[in-house]
């Protein structure tokens, strides 16, 4: 330890009681640095004690970042793996047994069954071809409501105005949709609006 | 008194008697060090707790002919720089103190505080200037070495040890503190 500056303005002799100064640590330390060693890593164990949450929570400056990198990669993994893997669903719209072209296919995402109509959350829409075929691509896992709007336009329209898959007028009674029951096709009929 | 050398053996062995009684032989010595260099007792706890966990981590990395306290004490204070490091990282973005060309901070009459109030001034201190103000003049490094373990330059060094000065004589010189010790 050379000193080359000049240090003479501070007495060395005059410091060497405080570098040798002492203070008795509180016993807490100790237990804290048994339980880092005596059990690989704290509070990861199944001898959870207050130790080793003593342990976990005192060295503030490294909250182990490896590990709360490592959480939060298999967190993320866990919520890409069950909401990210795209699905795909398609379908055709008939009105008596003939295709619909003109018309729109809305697909609504709907988290829970008896939850009011309109907090079903909107998807996605695509307009129905000149046969009647509609697909929806990359879908996430979860339960759909499908809707066909007959356009204006449409020779049906409004004697057949919307349906729900399969032939529902009203959503409370349509079937839903699951990814994880995906069927090939899912036909909509769409039924006549008959006054009562 | 088992001498340091079994006792390093048998802690090598990861008996873990062996590493409490080194703990205890040790600890209040080694808390001494981090009171210093910390700017609370929690924070010296948490440098006395990382620092022995790496000291028997790195036991065997000791060599058997130094020291063992100097060892030690090197690793307490390597440790406490790296506990510090997001406060010391910006030390060199700190203007220059233009005092550290000044030969005319005169300091010794802070030996004469006791050491609890030498301690509780020197915690007071912004973590930069207590950490060179313990590394130089406590420990006794050049300002060059201060540089390479704080990855600071020496000039950075020498401004940051000249407002510590200045900081702790205001201190002292405020009234109610050093107990009349304003004169030094």
């Amino acid at each position: 330890m050379a000193t080359e500056e000049n240090n003479s303005d501070i007495p060395h002799n005059d410091w060497e009681q405080f570098r040798d100064f002492e203070a008795e640590p509180p016993p807490q330390v100790w237990q804290a640095i048994r339980a880092r060693l005596g059990d690989g890593l704290p509070g990861l164990g199944w001898r959870f004690t207050p130790d080793h949450l003593a342990a976990w929570i005192r060295p503030r400056y490294r909250l182990y970042p490896a590990l709360t990198a490592l959480g939060l990669a298999l967190i993320a993994l866990f919520i890409w793996m069950s909401v990210w893997p795209a699905h795909q669903i398609r379908g055709t719209a008939c009105v008596n047994q003939d295709a619909l072209a003109r018309g729109t296919a809305y697909l609504f995402r709907v988290h829970d069954r008896h939850v009011p109509f309109d907090s079903v959350l909107f998807y996605g829409k695509t307009e129905l071809d000149s046969s009647g075929r509609f697909e929806f691509r990359n879908i996430p896992t979860g339960s759909y409501l499908l809707r066909i709007q007959v356009h204006p336009e449409s020779p049906y329209y409004p004697a057949h105005h919307h349906a729900y898959y399969r032939d529902q007028l009203h959503w409370n009674r349509a079937t839903l949709i699951r990814t994880d029951q995906l069927k090939d096709s899912y036909p909509v009929s769409v039924p006549e609006i008959t006054e009562k | 008194m088992e001498a340091d050398k079994q006792l390093i053996e048998r802690c090598l062995r990861h008996d873990r008697e062996a590493q409490e009684e080194l703990y205890g032989r040790y600890a209040a010595r080694m808390y001494g060090i981090c009171l210093r260099y910390a700017g609370n007792a929690l924070e010296a706890q948490d440098i006395l707790q990382e620092g022995f966990i790496r000291v028997f981590q790195r036991l065997n990395q000791f060599r058997r002919q130094g020291r063992f306290e100097r060892w030690l004490r090197k690793i307490f204070i390597n440790t406490a720089i790296t506990l510090a490091n997001r406060e010391l990282k910006f030390l060199n973005k700190e203007p220059l103190d233009p005092a550290f060309l000044s030969d005319e901070d005169e300091l010794s009459g802070l030996s004469r505080l006791c050491q609890q109030e030498l301690l509780e001034l020197i915690q007071r201190l912004p973590a930069g200037y207590r950490m060179v103000f313990n590394l130089y003049v406590i420990e006794g490094y050049s300002h060059r070495e201060i540089g390479t373990m704080l990855k600071i330059s020496t000039n950075t060094s020498k401004s940051q040890l000249a407002g510590a000065k200045r900081t702790l004589r205001a201190q002292l010189t405020k009234p109610g503190n050093g107990n009349g010790r304003e004169q030094f």
